[in-house]
């Protein structure tokens, strides 16, 4: 997705502008010349004046181009591996970490142009894998679930 | 010398021996495989490390480094599409010495450039760095804070396609460093009431997803190409008359590497283009250069593995990183509790030695680890990005998870990884925004601890010789861009 310098120009004003609005409410410390907000509100002008060099410098094109990668099925798997992350953080408390990562890496791959059969044996082979490195190895504790806890 | 010793036995423990092969693997795995960099690598590695003692932690990061630097020129050679980006300066040479029938000697070549070039970089490294970071003892917030503004200055300016564009990315990098509570005065800043933030951003989640969801939703969306990679022939017989005859590029192309390498804000990545450039300038046939000539090829191998280890050379003395990976470095180091810089050499000079004999021993091991990748390539080549993209965003979601135990830390990695696409996509570097992420809290508490010491008076500055020095230079630097543009006709600029 292509944004006209403009766009990004206009965007890094309002970045500024907002960083500095965001520190009038920084408290000040008494008898401290240069406390919290003083750091952020020099990035803040630093964004206007880089906003306003973008602005000035754009050349003329559409604010949005929106490329090839974004649209028909590319831009589904796209948005599909967005939403898988998402979903991974909300449904791995219930179905547990190796049958949700399993699940997540075979329907991606099979989305991707995987067959069926490789797509779910990489998704279970990786899942477990991840588990023994990182939940076993490492000892991080990674989600059972409801499912998992069941099973096991 | 009893910190070298010291440095020899923590190396040496079983341990360490064996995350730096384990490392080794994965990076010449990962390198050869097209569209999995080296950063990338190192990125996915680093929630792993986070569990291991300094020492095998670094030493996996630069044994991964040096392994996929190099294995990225496998895909280059044998299919054109380079494995990392500091491939593509001589990708032209070894395509077309693979299709001429001779894919193995490309490869030689490039293996043991990549090795020589590692090796000098590494002593250039055991050299120059503790001698700077004897000179550098002395310096105070002053010459921190121009260090720390060279460093991003470069990263930004310099290196980046457009100097516009780098300095946005740097802005954006250092906002993200004043979010959570502030060291200095106890203030949360910008945490918009979230406790998680209150820390401020998890600095692992948001590189993964900046350097490694890019990478995964390009390949995942990547169009099938059936290409059959080149049969391969013995890798060894006629390499060493070959490089007998090309030292010249040999030397030069390590020398040019680590000394490019070891400039805050350079890389692998530049040092190849410049030493390609070089060689091409000094060279008797440059009209050859492109269709499958060796001389590029060495001495711009040898650059690339040259300026992986000079890049350490400023992270390990200033605690300014030469390149993203020595950015993730320094991340990693401070996470550990190890302050990069000078005092690390007076501190915990066996660290320090540590990570060069490790660095060392990596370089070395590229000649066994890559002659099998080699022979091993033709296999790795056919993996198709559908069946490891998703394997690689499971990985970052493991990863960002792993580090506080939390979902918070994937959604970190999703929201850094749009923001990552979105910047690759308008061609906006992402190097300076992580380097502005590492540096920002650095940068803020030397210069405000600096205007505090002096009162609000500027020109604490400029109160001391090198401070005024690096001042200038830094100055220049953003000089030179903006005088180019006022004296660039109107017409050209639109």
């Amino acid at each position: 997705m292509k944004i006209n310098d403009r766009l990004i120009g206009a965007l890094a004003i309002l970045g500024g502008l907002a960083v500095i609005a965001g520190t009038l409410g920084f408290r000040e410390i008494p008898g401290q010349q240069f406390g919290s907000a003083f750091f952020p509100r020099l990035l803040g002008i630093a964004l206007i004046f880089c906003g306003v060099a973008f602005v000035a410098t754009a050349a003329n094109g559409p604010m949005v181009r929106v490329g090839e990668v974004l649209k028909g099925r590319s831009g589904l798997k796209i948005a599909t591996v967005l939403a898988a992350v998402i979903g991974w953080v909300f449904i791995t408390p219930i179905l547990g970490f190796i049958l949700n990562t399993a699940l997540l890496i075979a329907a991606l791959a099979f989305l991707a142009g995987g067959k069926p059969f490789p797509s779910v044996a990489t998704g279970l082979a990786m899942a477990v894998l991840l588990f023994l490195i990182f939940g076993q190895l490492l000892r991080v504790p990674l989600p059972m679930g409801v499912v998992e806890s069941v099973l096991s | 010398m009893s910190a070298l010793v010291a440095a020899v036995e923590l190396v040496a423990q079983p341990d360490v021996i064996g995350t730096i092969i384990v490392a080794s693997l994965l990076g010449i795995v990962l390198g050869a495989i097209p569209g999995l960099t080296a950063v990338m690598g190192v990125a996915l590695l680093i929630p792993i490390t986070y569990f291991m003692d300094p020492v095998p932690a670094i030493s996996a990061i630069a044994a991964l480094a040096a392994m996929a630097i190099f294995a990225g020129d496998i895909p280059g050679t044998l299919l054109r599409i380079p494995g990392t980006p500091a491939s593509a300066a001589y990708v032209e040479d070894g395509y077309a010495m693979s299709k001429a029938g001779r894919p193995e000697r490309a490869l030689g070549l490039s293996m043991v450039s990549a090795c020589i070039g590692g090796v000098v970089g590494v002593v250039l490294l055991m050299t120059v760095a503790p001698l700077l970071a004897r000179f550098a003892t002395n310096f105070s917030s002053v010459e921190y804070f121009w260090l720390a503004l060279l460093g991003l200055t470069c990263a930004a300016i310099i290196c980046a396609g457009s100097a516009l564009k780098g300095v946005l990315s740097l802005l954006f990098g250092l906002w993200i460093a004043t979010i959570g509570i502030d060291a200095v005065a106890g203030q949360p800043r910008f945490t918009f009431g979230s406790i998680e933030l209150m820390g401020g951003v998890s600095f692992i989640p948001a590189m993964i997803g900046m350097f490694a969801l890019p990478e995964v939703l390009k390949n995942i969306t990547a169009r099938a190409t059936r290409q059959e990679p080149p049969a391969m022939g013995p890798i060894f017989p006629g390499l060493g008359r070959a490089l007998r005859n090309r030292w010249r590029n040999l030397l030069r192309g390590s020398m040019i590497g680590s000394i490019i390498g070891a400039l805050p804000g350079a890389g692998a990545d530049i040092a190849a283009w410049v030493a390609y450039a070089v060689a091409k300038r000094q060279s008797k046939t440059p009209e050859a250069f492109g269709k499958g000539h060796d001389e590029g090829l060495i001495e711009a191998g040898a650059a690339n593995n040259g300026g992986l280890s000079g890049a350490w050379v400023p992270t390990l003395v200033f605690g300014i990183p030469g390149d993203s990976i020595t950015a993730i470095v320094i991340g990693v180091l401070y996470l550990k509790g190890l302050e990069p810089g000078p005092i690390i050499f007076v501190k915990s000079p066996e660290l320090v030695y540590a990570i060069f004999i490790a660095f060392l021993l990596a370089n070395l091991l590229l000649i066994p680890f890559g002659w099998a990748i080699i022979k091993l390539s033709r296999n790795l080549l056919r993996l198709k990005p559908c069946y490891f993209a998703p394997v690689v965003l499971a990985c970052c979601i493991v990863g960002s998870f792993a580090i506080n135990n939390s979902a918070f830390g994937v959604l970190t990695m999703l929201a850094f990884g749009i923001v990552g696409w979105l910047f690759e996509e308008n061609d906006i570097p992402l190097a300076p925004a992580i380097l502005g992420i590492v540096l920002g809290g650095m940068l803020e508490f030397n210069f405000v601890t600096s205007m505090l010491k002096s009162q609000g008076d500027i020109l604490i500055f400029f109160s001391r010789p090198v401070a005024a020095v690096l001042g200038l230079v830094v100055f220049a630097i953003w000089l030179v861009p903006l005088l180019r543009h006022i004296r660039k006709p109107k017409e050209i600029r639109v």
